[in-house]
């Protein structure tokens, strides 16, 4: 941003001899200061486009290593199709880190298994609460570098009921582990309802009306993994054991019949993404238009590369 | 702040306490009034001709000259819209005299206005301060409802976030940065409809009075500006009143006397209820309560020749309940209740003083209910505070000016989730504040008001004091100079959304959160070029530091120490404005051009993409606008027909162009694809230009012989310009699209009023 105005304004503030003005003088004046306002600013603040390389992974704990999507940025209005996004011909590796945060311990190569799609070239099991450090290389692009420390293991620690009736008394109440993070740090879970009997006939009524009056193409598919906003952990009662209860809400709940319900803890990296990401899209204190860059947490790329751990239960929803 | 400016302010509060140079031997003093229905008048010039001595009425209606030598006079006072009053007196040594004078509205004699105009252009522009009328409120142009916070959106430095938003944005603040007092009490939401309207009656108001930057020491707590709003006294001569009947709200008004004083009752309701009754019958998502209603009310008594209180009463609330699909329904009921005792003595001819207690209460209570999981929220502010300010006359040359403002403050914040407790903040705090200002006149020619202000506040226990100056010198009568500093820190921030005030929520500072606090400087001239017209140039710089604002990337607040609910930044504002405004002939009106820049700075916004170490980039917030001018011309076609126009351009405004995009599809909770934008530089680019015309025609007369009658018809956006709000993006297509949501229609309006 460059702005001259008041280097101009001053100067000519100085110059005045106020006994000797007349109104002739006042009129000139205020001309100039109109003139130097109206026209001598310029304002440069302007952005330029760039590409950027993006990563798109989660690893889950107690679960193999997953596939990385690797792609580029594609023009704001530009047709956007994975296979022409993605990138070709990278080295990219993920490294489980010692608990020194540096000495790795088992570095694991993925393998291009179609454009911009990799896969670990061997199998290897996530674990909670260790560090795992990705690696990239694009020679349209710098070296790419992330880390994420997995959350600790989440489990369901009371069994469910076989069946519930929808918005009885009776919710669906769950106790669930937890153990705080370092530095005190709460856990952010995500909860998903996964439907196993998505049919029109089964949705709930609330789910039934928003199906019937979408207009911006609601399917059963999408509905049958009904997932939670980001909810923290203090949300919910905390036991003396230092474990939380929870009543899961009927919200989640978009059609009757057999239901997973899952519950995911985030790590950072995952938690940040979303909470910012989310946001691109409106819904915050910004103000309409007023898009910030989500939070990224990669060296050399955008994306995400983040860690969960899960559980799942399941349960019947009576009408 | 530099050495010499704590000098100089010093200085000028001491020359307060020199003792005057010769005896004073006679005094005159009084209220000035309203001849036809008893108001007093604020900011009425009452001067003798003889010697070229003056005051000009406080908020109170009150003025003084003191220590004038025994003779014969000729006390002249004017006012904006008023006959000049002339009246000779004779003052003998140590005489006080009471002379509470009346004023006859104007009857369009012109000769009379140009006297008065020019009264009112040298006496009444102080640096930073607007005042407006309330027929000014009544006649321009608006959308659908006459507004008080739209009218003053016309002048120069004041600023709209959108046409959905009566929002003040003054001086590149936000709207939480305007301290808003409705009779001396502060008002936290003052919005109806979710911030299309304003909270004030224009039927019930009195005084308007805004101070754009460099406030005086007497006010505080905010960064940027003040808004004073003073309700109507009340008749003191007979029975009166207003009925006005509108497309969106019918309003009622009467006023009269009583055996001690005066008194006056507003109400003010929208009537939307039979429109929606029938949509409903159509459609289920029509709301089933949807109402606004506020209700203004004022008692006035004089105690005795020295003394008047007065009781003034305001409540307004917002109510909607709307179900939106089937087993969903949303709710929202806020509003606002502000109480206030005011007492106003005269202690001698010298002194006069005001004591007055406050209430104001906020809430705002929206609730959610979707597929049987309700979500409830809970905002609420209790303030109730004491305060008093004593001015006092030393001498033909200083007036000393000191007051204490003293209260509790409670803010209550609590979310439910599904029945369960999710978050909950509750502070109570005592506030204080003491001031001390020194009006001191060395000569005709300059003026120089300093003042200091310290701020307690209990939560944190901060203890801040704010300096504050300004210098006028009129090399001749048609031209003032004016300069302004002063340093302000503000202990609260608005949680809001411009596209929607209805959950608009007040956090306080505390430990851990420090007050924001800005330094302004302001400078000014003020001429007369020409007989009737009045030219006005301002040019303004403002710092914001320590702005605390709720974190936009917030998604629960539950187990989050307070603190971590804020991000914390910077920011300035700079700019300049120029108000030209003929107020004689037949045609009159203003304009008002303003230049400015304002940038905000939060770390870890705005920050580049791959940077090692990113660092903040300064950014424009949305209601940034390089260039803003509005034109307000009404023309008196007859004596029954007057004709009025207003017409806007403004820069467009900023928003965010990302230069990428991508698809985030891994996520294993959800079969999503997380639509994800890159972006280099926030609000880089401007919407294309805002320009609007509004236009108005009324028509005066009499309603069945009984009452005067007035129908106003207006078009706004008369050649229906599509202005743009905002952009939103269609993920649906591929490629992406991008469409545009516009701002008001061309859209009509009529109303009727009966005045009695």
């Amino acid at each position: 941003m460059q702005c001259t105005c008041f280097l101009f304004f001053r100067p000519s503030l100085t110059q005045f001899n106020f006994k000797r003005m007349n109104k002739t003088n006042i009129r000139n004046a205020l001309l100039i200061i109109l003139y130097i306002t109206a026209g001598a600013c310029e304002l440069h603040y302007t952005s330029n486009e760039s590409e950027y390389a993006v990563v798109d992974t989660y690893l889950v704990t107690d679960r193999f290593l997953p596939q990385i999507r690797f792609s580029r940025t594609a023009a704001l209005f530009g047709e956007f199709g994975f296979d022409e996004q993605g990138l070709q011909d990278a080295e990219i590796k993920v490294s489980l880190l010692a608990h020194d945060g540096e000495t790795v311990e088992i570095t694991i190569h993925y393998e291009e298994n179609r454009p911009g799609v990799y896969y670990p070239s061997e199998t290897l099991t996530v674990l909670p609460e260790r560090e795992y450090l990705l690696e990239a290389e694009h020679s349209d692009f710098g070296p790419i570098r992330a880390t994420t420390k997995t959350p600790a293991r989440v489990q369901y620690l009371s069994p469910p009921p076989d069946s519930i009736s929808y918005q009885s008394s009776d919710q669906v109440d769950m106790i669930v582990s937890s153990k705080l993070k370092p530095g005190g740090l709460q856990n952010v879970y995500i909860f998903t309802t996964i439907s196993q009997d998505p049919f029109y006939e089964a949705l709930t009524p609330l789910y039934r009306d928003l199906f019937d009056n979408s207009e911006t193409g609601l399917t059963l598919e999408s509905l049958a993994k009904n997932p939670s906003g980001l909810i923290n952990e203090a949300s919910f009662e905390r036991l003396p054991d230092g474990n939380i209860r929870l009543r899961y809400p009927w919200l989640g709940l978009a059609f009757y019949g057999n239901n997973l319900i899952v519950v995911n803890s985030l790590d950072r990296n995952t938690y940040d993404f979303i909470r910012s990401q989310q946001v691109q899209l409106g819904g915050s204190t910004l103000s309409p238009g007023e898009i910030p860059n989500a939070i990224y947490h990669i060296d050399g790329a955008i994306g995400i590369f983040g860690s969960l751990s899960s559980d799942t239960l399941h349960t019947y929803v009576t009408r | 702040m530099k050495p010499y400016y704590y000098l100089l302010i010093i200085g000028v509060l001491v020359a307060a306490f020199i003792p005057p140079a010769q005896a004073q031997n006679a005094s005159i003093n009084g209220y000035v009034s309203d001849i036809q229905n008893g108001e007093t008048l604020i900011g009425a010039n009452v001067g003798l001709r003889e010697i070229n001595r003056g005051a000009t009425t406080n908020s109170s209606g009150y003025y003084s000259i003191p220590n004038l030598p025994p003779g014969t006079y000729s006390v002249v006072a004017s006012y904006i819209g008023y006959h000049i009053f002339e009246q000779e007196v004779v003052l003998v040594a140590g005489e006080t005299l009471r002379l509470n004078i009346d004023m006859a509205p104007e009857t369009m004699t012109l000769d009379e206005i140009v006297v008065l105009s020019e009264e009112e252009l040298r006496e009444q522009r102080n640096i930073g301060v607007a005042q407006m009328t309330t027929q000014f409120i009544r006649e321009v142009p608006s959308v659908i409802e006459p507004d008080l916070f739209r009218a003053l959106q016309l002048l120069p430095g004041v600023k709209a976030a959108s046409d959905f938003s009566s929002g003040l944005y003054i001086r590149g603040g936000s709207p939480d940065q305007t301290l808003i007092l409705l009779d001396e009490t502060t008002v936290y939401n003052p919005s109806h409809f979710f911030g299309f309207y304003s909270t004030f009656n224009p039927d019930a108001v009195k005084d308007v009075r805004l101070y754009k930057g460099g406030y005086p020491a007497r006010f505080g707590g905010r960064l940027g500006s003040v808004l004073t709003v003073y309700n109507k006294d009340g008749n003191r001569n007979e029975f009166s009143g207003t009925a006005s009947v509108g497309m969106l709200a019918s309003r009622a008004m009467i006023e009269g006397p009583h055996r001690y004083g005066s008194w006056m009752l507003a109400i003010r309701r929208s009537t939307l209820d039979p429109l929606l009754a029938l949509l409903r019958r159509s459609q289920e998502t029509v709301p089933d309560l949807f109402y606004f209603v506020d209700i203004n009310s004022k008692v006035n008594i004089d105690l005795s020749d020295r003394d008047r209180i007065s009781l003034a009463l305001y409540t307004g609330q917002d109510r909607v309940n709307v179900p939106f699909a089937e087993d969903a329904v949303a709710a929202l009921d806020y509003g606002n209740r502000t109480v206030s005792m005011n007492w106003r003595h005269i202690y001698s001819d010298r002194v006069f003083g005001t004591a007055t207690l406050t209430a104001s209460n906020y809430r705002n209570e929206p609730s959610f209910e979707l597929g049987g999981t309700p979500f409830e929220r809970i905002n609420a502010i209790r303030d109730y505070s004491a305060k008093t300010d004593i001015e006092f006359l030393i001498n033909e040359g200083n007036t000393l000016s000191a007051g204490i403002w003293a209260g509790i403050l409670g803010l209550r914040f609590r979310d439910r989730f599904d029945g369960q407790e999710t978050f909950h903040s509750r502070i109570s705090t005592s506030y204080g504040a003491l001031y001390i200002q020194n009006l001191w006149k060395p000569s005709n020619r300059w003026r120089i008001k300093a003042g200091l202000r310290a701020n307690h506040f209990q939560a944190g226990e901060y203890l801040r004091f704010e300096p504050r100056l300004s210098v006028e010198y009129s090399p001749y009568s048609e031209l003032r100079l004016q300069a302004a500093y002063g340093r302000y820190y503000q202990f609260l921030t608005l949680i809001s959304n411009e596209a929607f005030s209805g959950f608009d929520m007040w956090l306080t500072t505390t430990r851990g959160v420090p007050p924001a606090w800005g330094d302004q400087w302001v400078f000014g001239v003020k001429s007369i070029p020409f007989s009737g017209y009045g030219l006005d140039v301002e040019v303004y710089f403002r710092t914001m530091n320590d702005l605390f604002e709720l974190d936009p990337f917030l998604s629960d607040a539950s187990g989050l120490a307070y603190p971590q609910l804020f991000r914390y930044g910077e920011g300035f504002a700079y700019g300049s404005e120029i108000f030209f405004e003929r107020r004689i002939g037949a045609l009159k009106g203003f304009a008002g051009y303003t230049f400015g820049v304002t940038r905000r700075k939060f770390p870890g916004f705005n920050e580049s993409v791959l940077e090692a170490n990113p660092s903040a980039r300064y950014y424009p917030p949305k209601h940034d606008r390089t260039h803003d001018l509005n034109v307000v011309l009404s023309y008196d076609l007859t004596d029954r027909w007057r004709l009025s126009t207003v017409f806007s351009y403004a820069t467009g405004q900023a928003y965010t162009t990302p230069t990428g995009r991508t698809r985030i599809v891994e996520a294993p909770w959800a079969d999503q694809i997380r639509e994800t934008f890159v972006v280099d530089r926030l609000n880089a680019s401007r919407l294309p230009s805002y320009h609007r015309l509004d236009l108005g025609v009324s028509r005066t007369g009499t309603f069945f012989g009984i009452a005067e009658g007035e129908w106003q018809f207006q078009v706004i956006n008369a050649y229906s310009r599509k202005n743009i709000w905002f952009y939103q993006y269609d993920f649906d297509e591929n490629p992406v699209e991008r469409d545009a949501v516009y701002l008001l229609p061309v859209l009509p309006a009529i109303s009727y009023t009966v005045q009695f």
